[in-house]
C-alpha cells in the first residue's frame, strides 16, 4: 500500500488563510477550543443469520452471566457489553423483514438510521456522513424480485446504498481522495496545494453546475436522482475542500501500518471473482475492513460506521471452519444425528458444526474491534479511547436463524461507557416489557429493536429526550415516540436499564 | 437518465480514452434487478459511489494524457483556439452529443491559468477529469425533443447511444456519430442500418453475450459455494474458480456460436448437439480435449450424450444448486422465470423452513417432495420443482449422473399451470424440446432482450405503448422464423425505440 503522508499537507495548510477559518471551525466542532466533551459516534456490526438463541444469549440476567459457547468470545468483555435478550423486529419475521427492518424500524421505507444520522451531522459534518463497509456483503445479498431483501442502508426503499465491499477502495476514498498529497511545506509546497485545491473545486464546481442544468429539464422522478448524484459530489466538494478535516495525530497522518499483508485486488472481469469476494480473502478483507472503520472514527473522517459481515444470503464459508456457506449452514443445524432433510446426516452435522464454528468465528471478529478501538486514543477527548465514545450496536437480521425468524436477535451494546451507556450487564425483555406480541413471534411478549435504535438516535445528538423522533420517508417526515415501531403500549426507551 | 453500467463505463472509457484495459475495478458493482445490470429505476451515482467514479476518473485521465494525448488533442498551439477545438471534439464524444455553447464556456474556464497553472496539458486532463464525473458522461439521456401531447421523441444523438449500447456496450463510434450528426439518424432505415453494422462487429458479439449472461443468471456460478466433500474435484479453489470461469466461456461462446455462426435461430439454442470447451472444462465434463489449451472450441457431444443447449450448460446447472446438491426448485424456478416469463409468488413471509425430522426418501428429488409436494409449499413449490426434476441428470456440480444416493434417476417432470393440462416429459432433452416449441418461451427471449435494452420491465411501467411494443417484437421474431440477429435487430426498429412519454418516464 502506497504510505500516504498527510502532515505536510496540514501543515501547509494551516499556515494559509483559506485553510484557517476552515481549520478553527473544525477544532471548535470538535470542542477543542473548549473543554473537551466526548463526540458521540457509532458502529452498527452486523452478522448475519442469526443465531442458536441458547447458544448466544447469557441464561442469567443481570450483572454476572456466563456467556455460552457463540458468544464467549466476549466474555472478557462482559463488563464493557450489555446482551440483550427477548428483541424480536415487527412486524415481519424472516430473512427480508429483518433486512427492511434492520436500520429503519418498522416503518421499511424509511431513511435508515445510519443515513439519517449522517444527515443529522450534516450541520457539523464529518467528511463523510457515513460510511458502509461490507465484508463479501454484495455477493451475499439475497432475496428475489418477489422477495427482495434490501440492503440494510437505504435513502429509501427504492434507493439502496451499497457497502464497499473492496477494501483498497474504501480505504483510498476514505484517506486518500484519490489525488497524490502534495508533501512539504515549503512556499512551492503550499503554492502546489493551493493549485490542487483550486482545480478540485473547479472540477466539482462544473460538474455541478451540468447537474443543475440537466436537473432543470427533469420530471420529478428523475430529479431525485439528479439530487442524490448532486448531495455527494458537494459532500465531495467539502472533503477535498478541507483536508484539515483529519485528525493531525499520528496515526492519522502515517497510516503505512494498513495493510500489512499487502492483499491486493487485480482487476477482474466480473466482480464477483475479485479476491475481496473470495472465500479465502474474507478473513483479511475483515481486518481491514475493522482498521477502516477504527482509523476514520479515530481520525474524524466519519462519525457513523455500518460494518456488514455479508448479507441474509451469505454465500462463503469461512476458511477452515467449515465447507457450506454461512446462510446455506445457518439453516440445516439440529441435533446430531437427526436424520432429516435434504442432508445426509453426516451433512446435517458437518453444516451445524460449520455454523457454529462460524458463528464463533464472527463473535471473535467482535472481540478483535472492541480490543482495537480500546487500544485507540480518542483525539478529542485527551485520556479516553475511541471505544469509551463510541456505540457498537451488535445486531443480526434474524434471531432464531435456523428457522428464519426474527426473534431473539443478538443484540448487544458494546462499548460508549462516556456516553451514560450502563455496561456490564444481561438482560433479558421476554414477556418483561409491554411490547409487541403474536403468533408469529411464538407468543411470547418480545420488545422491538426500535427502542434501541431509539437509544441511539438519542445518544448521538439526533434529538432531545421527549422530543419527538422525526424519521423521512418518500412521501414526507412522519414522527412518534420510537425510530420505528410505536409499540402497543408507552414505553420509554430511556428507561429500559440500558443507558 | 440511463447510467452507464460498470462494464458500459470501462468499455466506454477504453474507447473514449483510447486506452487498453482501463483500471475501474474501485468502481462498485451496480443493483442487478433480475440480473440485469441494465436497470435504469435501480442505478444511482450517491455518496456510496462518487468518489470512486472520481479517483477512478482521475487516473484514467493521468494515463490517457500520457498515452493518448495525440489522438485527444488534434491541434498543437496550445491557445484558446486548441483548447476550444478539444472541448468540442472531445466533449461531443464524451457526451455522445455536441457540447452546447453554455457548457464549451464552463470547461475552458479549465485552461485558465488560475485552474491549470498555465500548463496546457494540465487543462485537457482536468477537461478529462470533469467530464468522466459530469451526468452527461455517467448517464445517458433519453430525454428526447419535446413533440407536445407529452411525446418525446429521441434526438439522433440520444438514438447513437441507444444503439450502440444496446449492441456494443459502449459509446458511439465515428460513423454512428457521423449518422446523428448528419441526422439520418431520425429515419428507421438509417436506424436499421446501423443496427445491422453493430450487431456484424465483434463488438456486437461481446454485446449479446453480455445480454446472454444477464438472461441466464451465468455470474451465479461464480458465488456457488460448493461441499468439497461432494464434489471433490472442486475441493482446491483456484480449480474450482478455473472450471466456472471456463463455464462462463462455454456459455458466452455457445450464445454468440448459434446466434452469429450457425443457424441463428432459437430452436438451436435447445437442440444443439454440441457444446464448446477448453481443456479445462472438457477434462472436467469427460470429454476428449480439444488440445486448445484455453481457448474454446466448438466440439461434438456424440449421440446419446445427456448435454447440448442451454439448459445443460455448465454455468446455468452449476449456478442453480446447492452446495452438496442438485436443487430442481432454483433451476426450475429460473427457467419459469426467465425462460417463460412466469413469476413464482414468493414463500410467504415467516415461513418456517427448519427441516423437519424424518423426512423421507433417500434421493434429492424424493425428499424435495416430501418437504415441500404437499401442503401449503406445494402451491408454488409445484409451479417450479417438476421443471426442475428434468435436470435432474445433473449433480449440483453440472456433472452428468445416472444414480442419486444409490437410486436411479428419475428425470420425468411436467410443466404445471401454464397451458390447460401439464405438459409433461422426461430428461432435459426433452425439456429442451418443450421449451423450444413453446410460443410463450419465444415470446419471453423477446421480451427478456426488449427488457435489457430498454432498462425495465415493460409489464411494470402499465404502459399500454410499451405492452404493444413488445407485443410486436415477439410477433417479429415469430414472423422472421425465430431468426435470433434478426430479433435484435426488430427491437431498434420498434416505436418505443426511440418515442418517449412523460408519464413514461415517470413510471420508469
Amino acid at each position: 500500500m502506497k504510505k500516504l503522508q498527510r502532515r505536510g499537507i496540514l501543515r501547509g495548510l494551516a499556515a494559509t488563510a483559506l485553510a484557517a477559518p476552515l481549520m478553527q471551525a473544525f477544532r471548535m466542532h470538535l470542542g477543542r477550543a473548549a473543554a473537551p466533551v466526548a463526540v458521540p459516534k457509532v458502529v452498527f456490526f452486523y452478522t448475519p443469520c442469526g443465531v442458536e438463541p441458547p447458544m448466544w444469549h447469557p441464561t442469567q440476567t443481570g450483572k454476572t452471566f456466563t456467556l455460552p459457547r457463540l458468544s464467549a468470545p466476549l466474555q472478557p468483555f462482559a463488563s464493557d457489553c450489555i446482551f440483550m435478550d427477548g428483541i424480536s423486529m415487527v412486524p415481519l419475521n424472516d430473512h427480508q423483514g429483518g433486512s427492511q427492518q434492520m436500520l429503519a424500524g418498522d416503518e421499511k421505507d424509511v431513511t435508515t438510521l445510519d443515513v439519517a444520522l449522517g444527515d443529522f451531522l450534516k450541520s457539523a459534518p464529518p467528511p463523510f456522513k457515513s460510511l458502509e463497509l461490507g465484508v463479501q456483503s454484495l455477493i451475499s445479498k439475497g432475496g428475489s424480485v418477489a422477495a427482495p431483501h434490501p440492503h440494510f442502508t437505504r435513502i429509501s426503499l427504492s434507493h439502496e446504498i451499497f457497502a464497499e465491499d473492496n477494501p483498497l477502495a474504501a480505504f483510498s476514498s476514505v484517506f486518500g481522495n484519490g489525488t497524490p498529497a502534495v508533501t512539504g511545506n515549503s512556499a512551492d509546497a503550499i503554492k502546489a496545494q493551493m493549485l490542487l485545491s483550486a482545480q478540485r473545486k473547479s472540477v466539482l464546481d462544473i460538474a455541478t453546475a451540468d447537474l443543475n442544468a440537466l436537473s432543470s429539464r427533469l420530471p420529478n422522478s428523475e430529479k431525485n436522482k439528479i439530487a442524490s448524484y448532486t448531495d455527494a459530489v458537494r459532500q465531495l466538494e467539502l472533503r477535498l475542500a478541507d483536508p484539515a478535516s483529519t485528525s493531525n495525530s499520528a496515526m492519522c497522518t502515517d497510516l503505512s501500518a494498513f495493510n500489512p499483508t499487502h492483499f491486493t485486488v487485480p482487476q477482474v472481469g466480473d466482480f464477483r471473482q475479485s479476491t475481496y469476494e473470495q472465500t479465502a480473502g474474507q478473513a483479511t478483507v475483515a481486518d481491514l475492513q475493522m482498521d477502516i472503520a477504527r482509523l476514520a472514527l479515530a481520525c474524524g473522517r466519519t462519525r457513523v460506521v455500518t460494518l456488514l459481515y455479508g448479507h441474509t444470503n451469505a454465500h462463503n464459508p469461512i476458511e477452515g471452519l467449515g465447507t457450506f456457506g454461512a446462510h446455506d449452514s445457518s439453516h440445516f443445524f439440529a441435533p446430531p444425528n437427526m436424520n432429516a432433510g435434504q442432508a445426509t446426516p453426516a451433512q446435517m452435522d458437518a453444516k451445524l458444526t460449520a455454523w457454529r464454528n462460524y458463528r464463533e468465528w464472527y463473535a471473535q471478529r467482535v472481540a478483535q474491534f472492541i480490543t482495537a478501538m480500546k487500544s485507540t486514543p480518542d483525539p478529542d477527548v485527551p485520556g479516553t479511547t475511541l471505544f469509551d465514545n463510541t456505540i457498537i450496536l451488535h445486531t443480526s437480521e434474524l434471531g432464531d436463524g435456523a428457522p428464519h425468524k426474527t426473534d431473539r436477535i443478538p443484540y448487544v451494546f458494546i462499548g460508549g461507557a462516556n456516553l451514560g451507556f450502563k455496561l456490564g450487564q444481561a438482560i433479558n425483555f421476554t414477556n418483561a416489557v409491554p411490547a409487541y406480541s403474536g403468533g408469529a413471534h411464538s407468543g411470547l411478549r418480545y420488545m422491538s429493536h426500535s427502542p434501541l435504535l431509539t437509544i441511539v438516535a438519542q445518544k448521538m445528538g439526533m434529538f432531545n429526550p421527549g422530543d419527538p423522533i422525526v424519521r423521512t420517508t418518500p412521501s414526507g417526515p412522519v414522527s412518534g415516540p420510537f425510530w420505528g415501531f410505536n409499540g402497543p403500549q408507552a414505553l420509554d426507551p430511556m428507561s429500559l436499564g440500558i443507558v | 437518465m440511463r447510467q452507464l453500467t460498470v462494464t458500459e463505463y470501462r468499455s466506454t472509457a477504453s474507447d473514449l480514452l483510447y486506452l487498453s484495459s482501463p483500471n475501474t475495478t474501485d468502481i462498485p458493482p451496480g443493483n442487478p434487478v433480475r440480473g440485469y445490470t441494465t436497470n435504469a429505476a435501480s442505478a444511482f451515482i450517491d455518496m456510496s459511489n462518487v468518489d470512486k467514479y472520481q479517483s477512478v476518473g482521475n487516473a484514467l485521465a493521468d494515463r490517457a494524457v500520457k498515452e493518448s494525448y495525440a489522438k485527444l488533442v488534434t491541434c498543437q498551439t496550445q491557445d484558446t483556439a486548441c483548447a476550444t477545438t478539444f472541448v468540442q471534439q472531445f466533449g461531443q464524444r464524451a457526451f455522445r452529443r455536441p457540447v452546447a455553447a453554455d457548457e464549451q464556456t464552463r470547461y475552458l474556464g479549465l485552461f485558465d491559468p488560475a485552474v491549470s497553472g498555465g500548463d496546457f496539458k494540465t487543462g485537457v486532463s482536468l477537461v478529462i477529469q470533469t467530464m468522466l464525473i459530469s451526468p452527461h458522461f455517467l448517464m445517458r439521456s433519453e430525454l428526447g425533443s419535446d413533440v407536445g401531447n407529452g411525446k418525446f421523441v429521441l434526438t439522433p444523438f440520444e438514438i447513437a447511444s441507444g444503439l450502440s449500447y444496446a449492441y456494443w456496450g459502449t459509446m458511439p463510434d465515428d460513423a454512428l456519430f457521423a449518422s446523428a450528426q448528419s441526422g439520418a439518424l431520425s429515419n428507421k432505415t438509417e436506424i436499421e442500418a446501423q443496427a445491422r453494422r453493430l450487431l456484424a462487429d465483434p463488438r456486437g458479439r461481446a454485446g449479446i453475450a453480455t445480454f446472454a449472461g444477464e438472461w441466464l443468471e451465468a455470474s451465479r456460478a461464480y458465488v456457488a459455494t460448493k461441499d468439497p466433500a461432494t464434489f471433490p474435484a472442486l475441493k482446491d479453489a483456484d480449480t474450482a474458480a478455473g472450471i466456472v470461469a471456463a463455464m462462463r466461456g462455454e456459455e458466452d461462446a455457445f450464445f454468440t456460436g448459434v446466434a452469429f455462426d450457425s443457424t441463428k435461430k432459437w430452436n438451436e439454442l435447445f437442440s444443439a448437439d454440441y457444446t464448446y470447451v477448453n481443456d479445462t472444462l472438457a477434462s472436467y465434463y469427460g470429454l476428449p480435449l480439444p488440445g486448445s489449451g484455453e481457448s474454446f472450441t466448438k466440439v461434438p457431444l456424440g449421440a446419446g450424450s445427456p448435454r447440448g443447449g442451454l439448459l445443460t450448460l455448465g454455468s446455468f446447472l452449476f449456478g442453480h444448486a446447492r452446495a452438496d446438491q442438485s436443487s430442481p426448485t432454483q433451476r426450475g424456478h429460473m427457467i419459469r422465470a426467465n425462460m417463460f416469463c412466469a413469476d413464482v409468488p414468493p414463500p410467504p413471509p415467516g415461513v418456517d423452513v427448519t427441516i423437519k425430522p424424518g423426512t423421507a426418501g433417500s434421493t434429492g428429488r424424493e425428499q424435495i417432495q416430501a418437504l415441500t409436494g404437499s401442503g401449503t409449499c406445494a402451491g408454488c413449490h409445484n409451479l417450479m420443482n417438476p421443471i426442475g426434476f428434468g435436470l435432474e441428470g445433473f449433480d449440483g456440480a453440472a456433472q452428468w449422473r445416472t444414480m442419486d444416493h444409490g437410486e436411479m434417476i428419475d428425470a420425468s417432470g411436467a410443466i404445471n399451470d401454464l397451458t390447460p393440462t401439464p405438459i409433461t416429459f422426461n430428461g432435459s432433452k426433452e425439456l429442451s424440446n418443450v421449451i423450444a416449441s413453446s410460443k410463450d418461451a419465444q415470446a419471453c427471449l423477446a421480451a427478456n432482450f426488449y427488457r435489457y435494452v430498454r432498462g425495465f420491465d415493460p409489464v411494470q411501467t402499465g404502459s399500454p405503448d410499451e405492452a404493444n411494443a413488445v407485443q410486436k417484437l415477439e410477433q417479429a421474431f415469430v414472423t422472421n422464423n425465430l431468426d435470433l440477429p434478426e430479433l435484435f435487430v426488430q427491437v431498434a426498429l420498434q416505436d418505443s425505440f426511440t418515442a418517449r412519454r412523460s408519464v413514461e418516464t415517470l413510471n420508469r
